[in-house]
């Protein structure tokens, strides 16, 4: 079965010029997203996992427009997307929505919850009626496991979980094809983590939603997505399937990753290998020559700072790496 | 041998919308060398209870109870007593290493000032043993260090100054509250070994505060867990890990996705964490608890020992057990 590529990115990147020389030109520039090719399918979740200050989250909002991309193609079901107008792309956001990180500072304090859930509704299908709105609103409450007598409480009337509830009513309202979830459930306990994450997946299922989930936990994203891609300093590092990322990873930036986690269980926890990394992430400011990752890297070569990465796999698991012993 | 032991902790705070009571009734013991961990949700009472014992409680709160490091009650002293006991005694770490840290300040002014203070060491000597307890954390060049400002560090640098500035006078007891949850889990892996071999070489006790049940199960010898601020459970590691006693605790653990295990569904607890306002007469659990029965509404369950060293908070998993304990050993 051929899948259907719903949003595809090709050589995207994201360059913030920063500094305060009085010539824009002459500003340093942070690739805060720097060459990204990746296609979305219709139906997936895709996982976007890395450390802070590796682009994930400009990645996001770039594939959305939320931050205009510096260069690259971005194709939304085979349209250009970074060719609509203002106009255009305001009204086509309804099919491309975003659940953001903070779910008491993404609401607006002021707005009731089904306020806030009914903008979307309002801005988008200003012709419908009252009831409608109120039907609608109360229907995708229910769905997210909001009682309906709680719709004119305010978002500080809501526990952390509630809220991340009320900002994925509020994406979910105008039946999107894609939602971009940026760390949905970091800041949540872990036994609202877990009722969460289960009611993204019933969403998706009951809906046919494709979700493309950001998230530093690395658990999390095991359990939640069908792909994974993980990134370092704006660059992809491996992609593939989660069962082939997470049990056979192959770049030694996802080993060293994997490593890293903390396992709930004690006896598992003692006798692993925790692999290290020496130092800290480079300035994004400077980057490492060839490849990003090399300064820190285990297995680098002398290779690996003279030339950048090759693409090395195939479509379902793939890695960029200089060392052709990994590769 | 016990160093510190905390009885019938209670914090209460005064707010304009009524009485808080963040921790209630904790008792617990920390032995010399030991890593004990405390875990629980927001809200828990976990770090209320800690800053209770270091004298940082807000100014609306109240703390009652005793706790006695080396039998002086850190919770009865006088601030001017407690602040010389801490700098002795005890170390602390907090979670956001930025905030923790003077931004004005160089690194090397902000270690000396507690060498100076505290051990009324020479400037010069308080910058030699400086150096040398940077260079202990695995800080590179310190010597460059001493002379940078806090925003000059990434987040795992700033962690490792703040861990080198608790260990400057040699505590028995380091209090780390969250300190990995700040940075990224490559850092927190290096931040981790650096505590265990830190705590091998000064022989310190740790009291880790930590939600990450990941972090617990690499770290800690023993741990409570908190909900609702009540001990709910408290178990050695490996017991607690592989057979747990509160519905609390088992709730929590399969809650945690595996990074190496497919998964269909996660088991989830109901509802949400209790409001510390509403003084509820019974278990703080017992509204998302699978297990509920009439006595949990109306009655606080003590801490009773199950097996071993196993003590949980629960009417129903622990109803077979009879003698009444307060304080576990």
């Amino acid at each position: 079965m051929l899948k259907e590529v719903l949003l595809s990115a090709r050589d995207l990147n994201v360059h913030y010029r920063v500094g305060k020389h009085l010539l824009p030109s002459r500003r340093k520039i942070v690739k805060a997203v720097n060459g990204i090719d990746l296609d979305i399918y219709r139906g997936e979740t895709l996982g976007i996992v890395g450390e802070s200050g590796c682009g994930k989250s400009t990645l996001a909002r770039a594939l959305l427009r939320l931050v205009e991309p510096t260069d690259g193609d971005l194709l939304w079901k085979g349209e250009n997307l970074r060719g609509f107008s203002k106009l255009t792309l305001a009204r086509r956001r309804r099919e491309f929505q975003m659940v953001f990180q903070d779910p008491t500072a993404s609401l607006n304090p002021r707005l009731t919850v089904s306020e806030c859930i009914a903008e979307p509704l309002l801005t988008h299908e200003p012709q419908l009626k009252r009831q409608e709105v109120e039907r609608r609103v109360i229907a995708m409450m229910d769905k997210v496991g909001l009682l309906a007598n709680q719709r004119n409480r305010y978002p500080h009337e809501f526990s952390g979980g509630q809220c991340q509830r009320v900002g994925i009513a509020r994406a979910l309202i105008l039946n999107p094809d894609l939602v971009v979830c940026d760390e949905p459930v970091s800041a949540l306990d872990v036994s609202i983590q877990a009722q969460v994450i289960n009611l993204l997946n019933d969403l998706k299922q009951e809906m046919g939603l494709t979700l493309v989930m950001i998230a530093h936990d690395l658990s999390v994203v095991r359990h939640i997505s069908d792909r994974v891609m993980v990134m370092y300093l704006g660059k992809p590092m491996e992609v593939g399937r989660y069962d082939h990322v997470f049990d056979q990873a192959r770049h030694p930036y996802t080993k060293a990753l994997l490593s890293a986690v903390p396992i709930a269980n004690p006896r598992l926890a003692r006798n692993r290998q925790i692999q290290l990394l020496p130092g800290d992430l480079p300035s994004p400011l400077n980057p490492p020559t060839g490849c990003v990752f090399r300064t820190r890297c285990p297995e680098a070569t002398d290779q690996c700072g003279r030339q950048s990465p090759t693409k090395s796999g195939n479509e379902q698991h793939h890695i960029f790496c200089t060392n052709t012993q990994i590769a | 041998m016990t160093i510190l032991s905390v009885e019938n902790m209670n914090v209460r705070f005064e707010t304009p919308d009524g009485l808080v009571q963040a921790v209630s009734d904790l008792s617990f013991k920390v032995k010399a060398g030991e890593t004990l961990g405390i875990v629980g949700e927001s809200g828990s009472g976990k770090s209320q209870s800690v800053f209770a014992l270091m004298g940082l409680t807000a100014d609306n709160g109240q703390v009652t109870g005793a706790a006695n490091l080396h039998g002086e009650n850190l919770l009865s002293m006088s601030k001017r007593q407690l602040n010389r006991v801490l700098a002795e005694k005890i170390g602390m770490i907090f979670q956001d290493p930025m905030t923790s840290l003077n931004p004005f300040m160089k690194i090397g002014k902000q270690l000396c000032e507690v060498l100076i203070f505290h051990k009324g060491m020479s400037k010069s000597q308080a910058r030699a043993e400086s150096i040398r307890m940077l260079d202990a954390v695995r800080i590179p060049s310190p010597k460059i260090r001493m002379n940078q400002y806090p925003h000059e560090l990434s987040g795992g640098m700033r962690q490792r100054v703040m861990i080198a500035m608790a260990l400057l006078c040699r505590p028995e007891l380091l209090i780390a509250d969250e300190p990995t949850t700040a940075l990224d889990v490559t850092v927190q892996a290096q931040i981790l070994v650096l505590l265990r071999e830190l705590q091998a070489e000064f022989n310190t006790a740790i009291l880790l505060i930590t939600h990450d049940m990941g972090v617990v199960a690499e770290m800690c010898d023993r741990v409570l867990v908190m909900y609702g601020g009540r001990k709910m459970e408290e178990a050695d590691t490996d017991t607690l890990f592989e057979s747990p006693g509160h519905p609390y605790t088992q709730g929590l653990l399969k809650a945690i996705p595996s990074i190496t295990e497919d998964m269909q569904r996660l088991p989830t607890i109901p509802g949400n964490p209790p409001s510390a306002l509403i003084n509820s007469k019974g278990c703080p659990f017992h509204e998302r608890c699978h297990h509920s029965q009439p006595v949990c509404r109306t009655s606080v369950p003590s801490v009773l020992p199950v097996a071993g060293s196993q003590y949980i908070a629960c009417h129903v998993m622990g109803k077979d057990n009879v003698t009444p304990l307060v304080r576990t050993a």
